[in-house]
């Protein structure tokens, strides 16, 4: 019993260390910013305690509204699409007898890149001028449907989804590559044998084995959206007309620009209860399972 | 520039170390402003923003300059106008030492030969200009409308519809932003775009400001750029033009014949001292190098425009001495897109953006309507 003791003792001292850390590096600004979400603060001035005046500005401020209906379309999105298409490609690296290093290499270096270097990457393609999405129209000949893409206000959203979806593909390729590495080769010989086609080798072995994989990419690739912001300030700058203005960027605006500290702040927690909203409930399962 | 400034001042001055601490974001006054938040100690910062100046004055940052301003003697340098830029509440605390020219209208000087065209000086002449290039298939006005460019567009037609005094009044919410010389100013835009005189929304909404300057003398593409003088260094230096032979800029035409001709819509820069800083003397040491002959003339060698008089015309470019002239023979407002607070001054182009996108009678009334209730809200 005293040895089991020590052992517990010598283990929170060996977890010490990293709990120090966050708590400096994360529950500490977590908590202060809750402090300042209370304050009209323009981050110069004193500190003018507001109550809950920022919260209910908040959700009467239509930008805010804006912000949130743009940002629910873009995490949903930008999760299906690079996790679909990163899953797809992972299995397809998986299951072949190619050398696809090069391949997926190449794309998961989307992901490695940093989000403003991405978003510099996008403009150059979706240029009006130069853009290479127009050349290439126009090389094809269909000059027609060449256009100023993050122009239209109606339709920047979805090339900003299209640009930030290409980022995550690569980590959702790369768990999915990962989890089908590690499916015991034996599964597939048993199959073949049986007369298993690729179809029902992928629908009976592949994606059953995969599933967990794919959920934690699609869990952790709805959280990074949930918080973007570095590719559509490059990109956009949140416009035109708001159109690309998601809470992240929302955020930035009101405490870096406008420096409303209090207001941004409020935002802030607003976005951190719908990431704990999403993210308890999958936590608690798989402390569950383990 | 400014490192050819601090260079040279350094060989002055060996006893001063200058060490420069680089803002790299696009949106320089929130770096400014995390950064003095997070502790950090300048001795000087410059500004482009007298609506920046004042927030960091009424913050407590900067000290008055009064005293080195008599020492220095720096009035012989800056004429009055630009010392009331720098004045807040009755004490100096900013120096300025660079000017740009908002109210010039670029051009590629053999396209502009080539279709026949002269310098218009009034409105229906500046439309003729534009309908010219128009017929010759390019884009009359181009436009980069995607941050902040297309503000300049209906600040000098404020400026020519409205006069340097309401246009001020607007600035400081002396009058609201529904006010009928607000609507005379859009009116006057609208009958541009309802012409077909700039390109359609979409491209000016995802063209930004040196795209649209591009088109003018490089790509030629189109016709006319409004835009600050500051594309003067990036032509020369960038596109390796000459001043005056390769392009040129008209001023923005005349509207209102009642009102003053040629009154200038300015941006610039100042140096501003803060009170945390730790080598005061040294910082206005600086300030002078910069206010001094030679140091106006290192900003003038760079294709810049400073409003140093001290500098003599002849160490301009042909265009920057141009520029320069009109400086001082003519009124200059600040640009007010930059007079604005920050908040304003967003919903001020997001504004104008949705304008662009439907340059209705009714746009107009929504447009002013929604800046104005912004600007009760900040004010």
């Amino acid at each position: 019993m005293a040895l089991k003791n020590r052992m517990k003792w010598i283990a929170y001292a060996f977890v010490l260390p990293a709990l120090i850390i966050f708590t400096i590096s994360v529950i500490y600004p977590v908590i202060e910013n809750f402090r300042i979400s209370f304050y009209s603060w323009n981050g110069l001035s004193p500190m003018n305690p507001v109550g809950l005046t920022n919260y209910i500005q908040l959700f009467r401020d239509p930008d805010f509204i804006n912000a949130l209906k743009n940002t629910l379309v873009w995490t949903v999105t930008t999760t299906v699409i690079g996790v679909l298409f990163g899953t797809i490609i992972g299995i397809l690296c998986g299951l072949t007898d190619i050398n696809t290093t090069v391949v997926r290499t190449a794309i998961f270096s989307s992901f490695g890149i940093s989000a403003t270097a991405s978003g510099m990457i996008w403009l150059g393609v979706y240029q009006p001028d130069f853009g290479l999405m127009n050349a290439v129209l126009e090389a094809l000949g269909l000059p027609s449907l060449a256009r100023p893409w993050l122009g239209d206000p109606n339709r920047a959203l979805i090339y900003v989804i299209i640009a930030y979806a290409w980022t995550q593909t690569g980590f959702s390729m790369i768990i999915a590559y990962g989890a089908i590495s590690s499916i015991p080769q034996i599964l597939y010989e048993a199959a073949l044998i049986d007369g298993g086609n690729s179809w029902q080798i992928t629908r009976f072995i592949t994606l059953p084995l995969i599933t967990n994989a794919i959920r934690l990419a699609t869990f952790l690739t709805f959280l990074s959206s949930l918080k973007a912001f570095d590719l559509v300030f490059s990109m956009t700058g949140g416009g035109p007309i708001r159109s690309t203005e998601i809470l992240g960027y929302f955020m930035y605006t009101d405490s870096f620009y406008y420096f409303k500290l209090g207001y941004g702040a409020a935002s802030v927690i607003i976005l951190l209860i719908a990431v704990f909203i999403i993210a308890i409930p999958v936590l608690l399962e798989r402390s569950e399972k383990t | 520039m400014i490192i050819a400034l601090e260079k040279r001042f350094q060989e002055l001055h060996p006893e001063v170390k200058v060490k420069d601490i680089n803002v790299t974001s696009g949106e320089h006054r929130a770096v400014i402003k995390t950064m003095l938040l997070g502790g950090e100690t300048v001795d000087l910062i410059f500004s482009a923003w007298p609506s920046f100046d004042k927030e960091l004055h009424d913050a407590g940052l900067l000290v008055p300059i009064d005293t080195a301003w008599q020492q220095y003697g720096w009035d012989k340098s800056l004429n009055e106008s630009w010392k009331k830029l720098g004045t807040i509440e009755g004490k100096i605390y900013g120096a300025w030492y660079l000017a740009d020219n908002r109210s010039g209208v670029w051009y590629d000087v053999k396209t502009f030969e080539k279709l026949g065209l002269s310098v218009p000086a009034t409105w229906d002449e500046f439309r003729s200009v534009a309908r010219a290039y128009k017929e010759a298939g390019m884009v009359p006005i181009s436009l980069g409308a995607k941050i902040w460019a297309h503000t300049d567009v209906f600040e000098n037609l404020l400026l020519r519809v409205g006069g340097p005094e309401m246009y001020m009044k607007l600035a400081w919410h002396e009058i609201p932003w529904n006010h009928q010389v607000v609507r005379n100013a859009l009116k006057r835009w609208q009958e541009l775009l309802t012409e077909g005189l700039f390109p359609d929304a979409n491209t000016m909404l995802a063209t930004d400001w040196f795209g649209a300057f591009q088109q003018v003398i490089d790509t030629k593409t189109a016709g006319l750029n409004l835009m600050g003088s500051w594309v003067n260094v990036r032509a020369q230096q960038e596109f390796k033009l000459v001043p005056g032979e390769d392009y040129n800029f008209f001023q923005f035409p005349v509207i209102d014949p009642k009102l003053p001709k040629n009154t200038t819509e300015i941006s610039g820069k100042d140096w501003l001292v803060t009170k945390t800083g730790k080598n005061r003397d040294a910082a206005f040491l600086f300030i002078d190098f910069v206010l001094s002959r030679e140091g106006g003339g290192i900003i003038a060698e760079y294709g810049s425009g400073t409003p140093n008089r001290l500098v003599p015309l002849e160490q301009y470019d042909a265009v920057m001495s141009e520029i320069v002239k009109l400086f001082a023979a003519n009124e200059v407002v600040f640009v007010l897109d930059d007079l604005l607070p920050s908040e304003l001054s967003n919903e001020f182009r997001t504004q104008l953006q949705k304008f662009l996108m439907t340059p209705t009678d009714e746009t107009i009334e929504t447009v002013m309507a929604a800046i104005e209730h912004k600007a009760k809200e900040v004010y």
